[in-house]
C-alpha cells in the first residue's frame, strides 16, 4: 500500500517536471507578450511582468496585417484538410475493405510514403509549380499537401476494424461504394477524423518552411509566415509584439485542441467501434 | 422431385467458387422456389454462407452462373437484384437511429443523389416530401414489429432481441422479392430465439415471399422451413422437405446429421444378408446376397422387446426426464462386428434395469434404413420390407 503511494506521488512527479518543461516555453512567451521593452532584456529572470504591457497586442494587430494572416491560415488549412479527406478516406476504405490485385503493393507503398519526409521532395515540388508559374499563390500552400499519406494509413487503420458485414449491408440496402464511404464508414470513424483533422491544421497552421520557400507576397502570407514581417523591420527585433503574434496564432490551435481532446485522444488511442 | 411452387425466384447453374486454391462450392446447381421457406442446413464451413451472397450479389460465381426468374444475374449488384438480407451480426448502422436505419434502403432507391446531398436534402421541397412518404412507411413498420417507440433510439441502446427486429425491418421496407437470412437468430439467447423462430414463420405467411435461411442448426430448419438443402463440403447433398429428409436420408451423411439424437451405424458382416440372422430378424430380405450394407437405425425408433433381434449388455444409461438413453454393447452372436454398439431412447418408465443387465431392442422394419456400406448410398431397390 505505502509503495503504491510512493510510485504515485514519483510518477506524478515526473510528470509535473515533463509537463513543465514542455509548457516553459509557452509560458515564456505569454510573459514576454506582456511585458514593456524594457522588462524583456533584464539580467534577472522573471516569469511575471511588473507591469502589463497590453500595447504589445495593439501593435501586433496594427502594425502588420494579422487579421489577414490569419485568415490566409484558415484557407489554407481549410483547404488542405478539404482535399486530404476527399483523397485519403476513399484510397483508405479501399486499401481496408475492397479486394484487388494491387492492393497490397499500394498499402506498402503508403507505408514507404511514410517514411519519406516532406523536405526530399520540397524542391521538386517547387520546381514543378514554378514551371506550372503557380508560386506565390494559394495554390501552391494547399496543392503540395492535397494527399496525405498519414491520413490515408491513420483511415485504413480504422476502418479494417470495422465488421464486413456492415458494407455488405450496405451494398444491399442499396449504397455505392462512393455512398458507404461517406454514409458509412467516415461517419463511423469520426475519432480518426478528428485526430486527423488535428494532426493536418497544427502541422500546416505552423509550417514555416514551405510557405517560406513557396509565397514572398505578404498578402497570401500564413500566420508564421506573417509574423516574420516584424523581423524584418528596419527596427530591428521588436519582441514584444512578435511574441504577442505569436501568442494570437497559437490561441487558435489550443483552442481547437481542448474542444476537440477526448475525440482526438479516443482516435489516436485505440478508438473502437461502438455497436 | 416436390413441386414447391411454379415458379423459381433464383437459381445456380453449376456454379463454382474457389478462393486461391481452395474450392468453397463445387458445381453446384438449385433453385429456389418463389413463396418457399428453403433453409440451406451444414456444418460451418460447409460454403452456405458463401451461397447465400452469392444470391445477395455481394460475391461472383468463378464459374456458372446465377440466374433470378431464368434471367442471368451474376454481374448485378445487389440492389439490382431487389433482394433483402439479415446477417448473422445484424450489420445495423451504428451512427444512425433506428428509423434511419430502416428508411435508407428506401432512401438509395427512392431519392436521386441530387436529392441526397446534405444541405438539399433540408431544404428542397421535392426532397422533404419524399423523405415524409418514406417516413411513414418505416413507422407503419416499425409499429408491426413492436418498434414504435424505439425508432429514435440508436442500435448501441437496444437490446439483441430489438436489434434483431431492426435488421428485419430494414429488410422488409423495401419489399424486396427475396428475403435472404443468414443464421439470424444466432446471437440470441434459447427462449428469445424460439420466440423469434415463430415471429419469423409468421413473417414469411405474411409476406408470401421466397426466403432463403442459412443455418448450421437442423431444429431450426426442420421447424421452419418448407424445404430444406443439406450441405456438405460445397456440395448440395440432399434436397426435400424436412420430413423427407428425416425418413429417407439418401446417405449416411444425411443419416448421420439430420436428428435429434445421432444415427447408429450397424455394419452387417458379409452374406449377413442371406444367412437370415438380424436381417432377417428386423424383418428385411434382400434380393442380392453379395451386398456389403450399413443399417441405420435412429435411436428413438428402437425400443424394448423381449424377442427384439438386438441384444447386448447394458454399458451406460442416461436419465432425460421422460426418456433415458442407453447405451448397449451388442452381443458378438448378432453377426456384426466385435465391440458394435447401440444407443436407444427409450420412455423412462420402461427402465427397470440397471448397468450390465441383458436386455433386447427391437425396430419396426419401415424405420430400419438400409445404405451401402461403400459409398455409403441409400439402397431402395431390391430390399423388402415386411411392413
Amino acid at each position: 500500500m505505502r509503495q503504491g503511494i510512493l510510485i504515485r506521488v514519483a510518477s506524478t512527479i515526473a510528470l509535473l517536471l515533463g509537463a513543465a518543461l514542455v509548457l516553459l516555453p509557452f509560458f515564456w512567451m505569454i510573459s514576454i507578450s506582456l511585458k514593456p521593452p524594457d522588462e524583456i532584456f533584464t539580467r534577472h529572470v522573471s516569469l511575471l511582468p511588473d507591469r502589463i504591457a497590453w500595447e504589445n497586442y495593439a501593435i501586433a494587430v496594427t502594425s502588420v496585417p494579422l487579421g489577414r494572416f490569419l485568415m490566409n491560415g484558415v484557407i489554407v488549412c481549410s483547404g488542405i484538410l478539404f482535399f486530404q479527406m476527399l483523397f485519403s478516406v476513399p484510397c483508405a476504405y479501399a486499401l481496408a475493405q475492397r479486394q484487388f490485385k494491387a492492393r497490397v503493393v499500394i498499402f506498402g507503398m503508403v507505408l514507404a510514403g511514410l517514411l519519406v519526409p516532406f523536405h526530399v521532395t520540397a524542391i521538386p515540388i517547387f520546381l514543378g509549380l514554378a514551371k506550372l508559374r503557380l508560386l506565390d499563390s494559394y495554390t501552391a500552400l494547399i496543392l503540395p499537401f492535397a494527399t496525405s499519406v498519414f491520413g490515408i494509413f491513420l483511415f485504413r487503420q480504422f476502418f479494417a476494424r470495422m465488421p464486413k458485414s456492415l458494407f455488405d449491408a450496405a451494398r444491399v440496402d442499396g449504397l455505392s461504394e462512393g455512398a458507404i464511404v461517406w454514409r458509412i464508414a467516415l461517419p463511423l470513424s469520426w475519432p480518426a477524423a478528428t485526430a486527423f483533422a488535428i494532426f493536418s491544421v497544427t502541422a500546416h497552421w505552423n509550417d514555416l518552411f514551405w510557405p517560406l520557400i513557396a509565397t514572398s507576397d505578404p498578402a497570401i502570407a500564413t500566420p508564421p509566415r506573417g509574423i516574420l514581417y516584424f523581423r524584418d523591420e528596419e527596427a530591428g527585433t521588436d519582441l514584444g509584439p512578435l511574441m504577442a503574434g505569436a501568442m494570437i496564432i497559437t490561441a487558435p490551435l489550443i483552442l481547437l485542441f481542448l474542444f476537440a481532446q477526448r475525440t482526438f485522444i479516443r482516435g489516436v488511442a485505440t478508438g473502437g467501434l461502438r455497436g | 422431385m416436390d413441386d414447391y411452387g411454379s415458379e423459381d425466384v433464383m437459381g445456380f447453374q453449376a456454379v463454382s467458387r474457389r478462393f486461391g486454391s481452395t474450392e468453397i462450392l463445387k458445381d453446384l446447381t438449385l433453385s429456389i422456389s418463389d413463396g418457399a421457406f428453403t433453409a440451406i442446413l451444414g456444418p460451418s464451413g460447409c460454403g452456405k454462407s458463401t451461397t447465400l451472397r452469392l444470391m445477395a450479389g455481394l460475391d461472383q460465381p468463378t464459374e456458372g452462373s446465377v440466374t433470378m426468374f431464368g434471367r442471368d444475374v451474376s454481374e448485378k449488384r445487389p440492389a439490382e437484384r431487389n433482394i433483402a438480407m439479415v446477417f448473422q451480426s445484424y450489420a445495423l448502422y451504428p451512427h444512425l437511429s433506428v428509423a434511419e436505419n430502416i428508411a435508407l434502403p428506401l432512401l438509395m432507391r427512392e431519392t436521386s443523389a441530387f436529392q441526397r446531398l446534405p444541405l438539399i436534402s433540408k431544404f428542397s421541397t421535392s426532397s422533404r416530401s419524399k423523405r415524409a412518404g418514406i417516413f411513414e412507411r418505416v413507422k407503419a413498420i416499425a409499429e408491426m414489429l413492436d418498434l414504435g417507440d424505439l425508432l429514435h433510439r440508436k442500435p448501441g441502446q437496444l437490446s439483441g432481441g430489438q436489434q434483431q427486429r431492426v435488421a428485419v425491418g430494414r429488410a422488409l421496407v423495401r419489399d424486396p422479392t427475396l428475403f435472404l437470412l443468414d443464421e439470424p437468430l444466432s446471437n440470441l439467447d434459447a427462449k428469445l430465439r424460439i420466440q423469434m423462430r415463430s415471429e419469423l414463420s409468421a413473417l414469411h405467411r405474411r409476406t408470401g415471399r421466397a426466403f432463403v435461411y442459412v443455418t448450421h442448426d437442423q431444429t431450426e430448419a426442420m421447424g421452419m422451413a418448407d424445404r430444406i438443402l443439406l450441405m456438405l463440403d460445397g456440395r448440395v447433398i440432399q434436397d426435400g422437405t424436412p420430413r423427407s429428409l428425416y425418413e429417407q436420408p439418401q446417405n449416411t451423411k444425411v443419416a448421420g446429421f439430420i436428428g435429434g439424437h445421432s444415427m447408429n451405424f450397424l455394419v452387417l458382416q458379409r452374406g449377413a444378408t442371406s444367412a437370415g440372422g438380424l436381417f432377417a430378424g428386423l424383418g428385411l430380405s434382400c434380393s442380392d446376397p453379395s451386398m456389403e450394407m450399413t443399417l441405420g437405425i435412429r435411436p428413438e425408433h428402437l425400443d424394448l422387446d423381449p424377442d427384439g433381434p438386438l441384444y447386448g449388455k447394458v454399458e451406460h444409461v442416461e436419465y432425460l426426464g421422460g426418456e433415458t438413453m442407453i447405451e448397449l454393447l451388442l452381443d458378438r452372436q448378432i453377426g456384426l462386428e466385435t465391440g458394435s454398439k447401440l444407443r436407444a431412447l427409450v420412455s423412462s418408465a420402461r427402465v427397470p434395469f440397471g448397468l450390465g443387465d441383458a436386455i433386447n431392442l427391437g425396430c419396426k422394419p419401415e424405420l430400419v434404413h438400409v445404405f451401402e456400406s461403400g459409398s455409403g448410398e441409400r439402397i431402395r431397390t431390391g430390399i423388402e420390407k415386411a411392413a
